[in-house]
């Protein structure tokens, strides 16, 4: 499978369905297709991928705190799901929320009832608020945690972060005596 | 920011029943002898009969992701195996399988005999763990005999991973390029008479759970999730396998060793009652299986170094790695940013796909039934609950007996001799 | 005969020592590190190990400890109800065991007719269960007191219809009676078909009334949380405790006295054994011989001991083959099974007893040297 077929016929139907709205997608790795698609498009690649192939299964959400500084949601999708001896085909979605400060996306669970959890503990940790989402509860966080810190951004250090932050400046300024 | 709901539970009032509610609400959790880590659904009930579950997790929440971000991909292998103390193997293999197909951009392949050894520990890890849980759910249905005995059963596979790894719960047989261990020939010896019994033993207890009348009693019936539902709430996992789903990552998306030969002969369980009976038959029957898996790769095992040496630097890629827990589906979603350290690893784990679903079969069953139903999907809320902003930094170091394993041994049957009535 | 304050003596120490409370309380810590000895040994476990001899003392120790532990009131329950309660949870067995033959053919207290206080005692430790889980205020504790009412008032009339059959088949109102029933006809009155089938279903119902497993569905530990005993601890959870383990004596001790014969062994058939032990018939006859009623006693503590000992084997067998089952399966196995059963079961042995059981008896008369029918 090394020669990355099936995951390019993948690749094709989805440019020759979405055109310009894909920003960008490959493949790097067998069994894997990276794809970047703006805001609510994402669910109509899910919409799409459960009648073409009868995808079903949303595997996991992460959430990036990219290098650039962008707060992007990454939806891991079965596109093609498995059926007899073939193997699944997973898609990387990733969606960039337009600003940090109010991270919205729009929420898939009204394609997908299961992606709830998984939004509900991204929205806790990264603070990605999703529109359209039943009930957004805090659900991994203690309940008198701060509002609006969000563990997982870059810009929340822990206490060995600032650590080594104070040692490196320390150092710099060693090294300029 | 939403509002936050915060579930206060009270004391209810004593004296007239007339004006108690309709539905009452009962806590289960976050401290319940039924659950082996802290965890909280309120239940509301109407007599015994539940209408609505509502959990919440994040009591068991330590700050991995977060921490991970800030050690190196040797260190975090070591951290990563502290999410579960069940699955810890999983994880640390989803780690370097993410790790070292980053690395594969630059051309390093890991020895395939490593790649073996670390599908023996999974597949050995796998059985441990489906008999605790198999322990676990007779103890929950009442039946501490089941409990005691499967559980004297898993002590020969934890002697096993005790003796090829030296740990008994977190291996630390991974690195980064291959295996700390190799296998010798009296541990493959030991390893297939091992495997023999516990086949053996693992089909009595099948015929038991087939046969015994209370036992159907207690699971058939009951915690139903119906497929359709199950592929609606995205559950994974020997969850969705009981509810006649055939997904299996082992299968739909090979890793290690599972990617060669032992492809051919893998055979992916599923049963199609859909409640909890279910959800033990194809627990037992799995072990069963990886049983066989386990003999299937001592015996195949190839020749070669267990350890190439790595390059120190992950080039820049983004791996998502798909690896079958004892649970479900592992997720280690990786970035690596040409360093040493990861940008970013985000871990899913099988419970927080699975909780939906629990809560869903929870609607409709008896009080009596909510903890099986819940154990039922062999919950590890540790997994779920990774990320939290506190490091205990003057950890006193532990005093170990350093009593190895043979010593241990010599000690036990020396206890024996003197108290000559209680041989077994 | 002694003078009137002895034997008011006499009883009060029987009453307070022997074969009274302290006895009672150390067959039943001993009943319990038997039971939980051999349910160690059959889930291949040891069980209590180290205090005293294999840890006989365990069961002791650990009632000592409770006492000694912190005693938590809810600030919501009825505190002084919770304290009535855990000490009613150990007096009414107490009270009960007074009525078992123990060293005698009849118990310390006996009268004609202390069936029918028997079977109304019995009722109150239910009640005393259900106020004690409802005085708790606790919300696991309440379907805990739910199912300990539901489960223990059906089991009531099994109990009672076993007792009462036998109490029909000898014709006696009294456990005294029935003890000496057996003696006077040479055979217990489970060698009978339907009186054998009515001890089986009075040790089920055993099982039930006692709360262990698969009916230990009111104090379920991984359901409820202990159920109604969830808000004790300390001194009134140990009060409860050894009740319950006093109540498990009395179950299998009127078991023994209703249908294997009491404290009665082999001088069942053996007649110059039986009338050697009679000879002094009681410690309070001067014309006795003393040391001829110590015997005495001590062979009928011993055979007491035993039989209810092997009783209370069957009992954790039972409790280690199954699994806990549900309140509404375990409701319809009561009332759709056992009740009607035992009910068909009474009726059946009106019409058995008269004539099969002598006829049946009379083949096997040739066995026992006095052997012989009504």
């Amino acid at each position: 499978m090394s020669d990355l077929k099936r995951e390019q016929q993948v690749v094709d139907a989805l440019k020759s369905h979405f055109g310009e709205k894909l920003l960008s997608i490959e493949t790097t790795f067998p069994r894997r297709i990276d794809c970047t698609v703006k805001d609510p498009n994402h669910l109509e690649v899910f919409k799409f991928a459960k009648e073409k192939w009868k995808a079903w299964h949303l595997i996991a959400i992460s959430s990036v705190d990219t290098p650039d500084g962008v707060i992007a949601a990454v939806y891991h999708f079965d596109i093609v799901p498995p059926h007899g001896t073939e193997t699944a085909i997973t898609l990387n979605l990733r969606v960039d929320a337009p600003n940090r400060e109010k991270a919205e996306i729009t929420s898939a669970v009204s394609v997908i009832p299961g992606a709830q959890f998984f939004e509900r503990e991204t929205h806790d940790l990264m603070g990605i608020y999703f529109k359209g989402h039943p009930q957004l509860d805090r659900l991994i966080l203690p309940d008198d945690f701060p509002d609006n810190v969000h563990p997982l951004r870059k810009d929340f250090l822990l206490e060995i972060q600032k650590e080594e932050a104070a040692k490196k400046a320390a150092r710099a300024a060693r090294a300029k005596k | 920011m939403a509002e936050k709901k915060i579930v206060k539970v009270d004391a209810p009032k004593t004296g007239c029943v007339a004006c108690m509610p309709r539905t009452m609400e009962i806590p289960l959790g976050p401290q319940h002898p039924a659950l082996k880590e802290p965890e909280h659904f309120l239940l509301e009930v109407e007599g015994e009969v539940i209408v609505n579950a509502t959990p919440r997790i994040g009591y068991v929440h330590r700050g991995i992701e977060k921490l991970a971000e800030t050690k190196t991909y040797s260190q975090n292998l070591t951290l990563v195996e502290r999410v579960c103390g069940i699955c810890s193997h999983i994880h640390s293999i989803s780690l370097v399988n993410a790790t070292e197909t980053a690395l594969g951009l630059e051309g390093f392949k890991p020895p395939e005999r490593a790649e073996y050894i670390r599908t023996i520990v999974s597949e050995l890890e796998r059985i441990h763990s489906h008999i605790l849980w198999f322990g676990v759910a007779a103890h929950e249905i009442g039946f501490d005999t089941l409990f005691m005995l499967s559980w004297r059963d898993r002590e020969l596979t934890m002697d096993i991973l005790e003796d090829i790894s030296g740990n008994r719960v977190n291996y630390a047989i991974n690195e980064v390029g291959g295996t700390r261990r190799d296998l010798s020939e009296k541990q493959i010896a030991r390893m297939n008479k091992y495997m023999d019994i516990t086949i053996k033993r693992l089909k009595r207890y099948t015929e038991i759970c087939l046969k015994e009348d209370t036992i159907r009693l207690r699971t058939q019936g009951i915690g139903v999730l119906l497929p359709s539902t199950a592929k609606k709430l995205c559950a994974v996992g020997p969850t969705a396998r009981a509810s006649g789903l055939k997904i299996d990552i082992r299968y739909d998306d090979p890793y290690n060793a599972y990617a060669g030969p032992l492809r051919d002969i893998f055979n992916v369980i599923t049963y199609d009652t859909n409640d909890v009976f279910s959800r033990v038959v194809v627990r037992l029957l799995e072990i069963i299986e990886a049983c066989k898996y386990v003999k299937w790769l001592l015996a195949n095992l190839p020749d070669g170094p267990v350890f190439i040496k790595p390059p120190r630097k992950v080039p820049e890629a983004h791996v998502l790695s798909r690896t079958e827990a004892p649970r479900g589906e592992l997720i280690h979603y990786l970035w690596s940013n040409n360093t040493n350290k990861p940008y970013r690893l985000k871990i899913t784990t099988p419970t927080l796909a699975n909780i939906l679903s629990v809560a869903e079969m929870l609607k409709g069953d008896y009080i009596a039934d909510s903890t099986i139903t819940l154990a039922s999907i062999d919950p590890c809320f540790s997994c779920e609950d990774r990320i939290i902003t506190i490091i205990n930094k003057d950890r006193r170091k532990a005093k170990v007996d350093n009593l190895t394993m043979d010593q241990l041994r010599k000690y036990s049957r020396e206890w024996h001799a003197k108290n000559k009535r209680w041989k077994k | 005969m002694l003078a009137l304050w002895a034997q008011w003596l006499l009883l009060v120490l029987g009453i307070l020592f022997f074969p009274g409370i302290a006895f009672c309380i150390s067959l039943a810590l001993f009943d319990e590190w038997v039971d939980r000895k051999f349910y160690a040994a059959l889930q291949d476990r040891i069980g209590p190990l180290h205090t005293g001899f294999k840890g006989i003392a365990q069961p002791l120790a650990d009632f000592i400890k409770l006492l000694s532990n912190e005693d938590i009131e809810p600030s919501a329950a009825d505190k002084w109800g919770m304290r009535i309660m855990a000490i009613f949870g150990l007096a009414v067995p107490l009270v009960l065991l007074l009525f078992v033959p123990i060293i005698n053919t009849t118990g310390i207290i006996s009268f004609e007719g202390d069936l029918l206080l028997l079977s109304f005692l019995t009722t109150l430790l239910a009640l005393v269960i259900f106020l004690a889980g409802w005085f708790s205020a606790n919300r696991l504790a309440m379907p805990g007191t739910m199912r300990a009412a539901s489960q223990l008032l059906s089991f009531e009339i099994p109990i009672l219809l076993a007792m009462f059959s036998v109490a029909m088949r000898t014709g006696e109102l009294s456990v005294a009676g029935i003890v000496n029933w057996q003696m006077v006809h040479h055979r217990p009155v489970m060698f009978s078909l339907p009186m054998f089938m009515f001890l089986i279903i009075y040790l089920l119902a055993t099982q039930a009334e006692l709360e262990r497993t698969p009916f230990d569905i009111p104090v379920a530990e991984t359901e409820i949380v202990g159920g109604w005993e969830v808000e004790y601890s300390g001194k009134k959870l140990a009060f409860f405790r050894l009740g319950a383990d006093l109540q498990m004596i009395y179950s299998v001790g009127i078991a023994t006295s209703l249908f294997l014969g009491g404290p009665i062994g082999v001088e069942m058939w053996i007649p110059s054994f039986a009338d050697w032990l009679a000879s002094s018939a009681s410690l309070s006859n001067p014309n006795g011989i003393l040391w001829i009623a110590v015997i005495r006693m001590a062979y009928y503590v011993l055979i007491f001991a035993i039989k209810t000992t092997l009783l209370v084997l069957a009992l954790s067998t039972f409790r280690a083959l199954m699994a806990r089952i549900r309140i509404d399966q375990f409701l319809e196995f009561s009332w759709k099974w056992l009740i009607p059963v035992s009910l068909g079961l009474m009726i059946f042995s009106i019409f058995w007893v008269p004539w099969l059981d002598n006829t049946l008896w009379v083949k096997f008369e040739g066995l026992f040297p006095t052997g012989g029918g009504t």
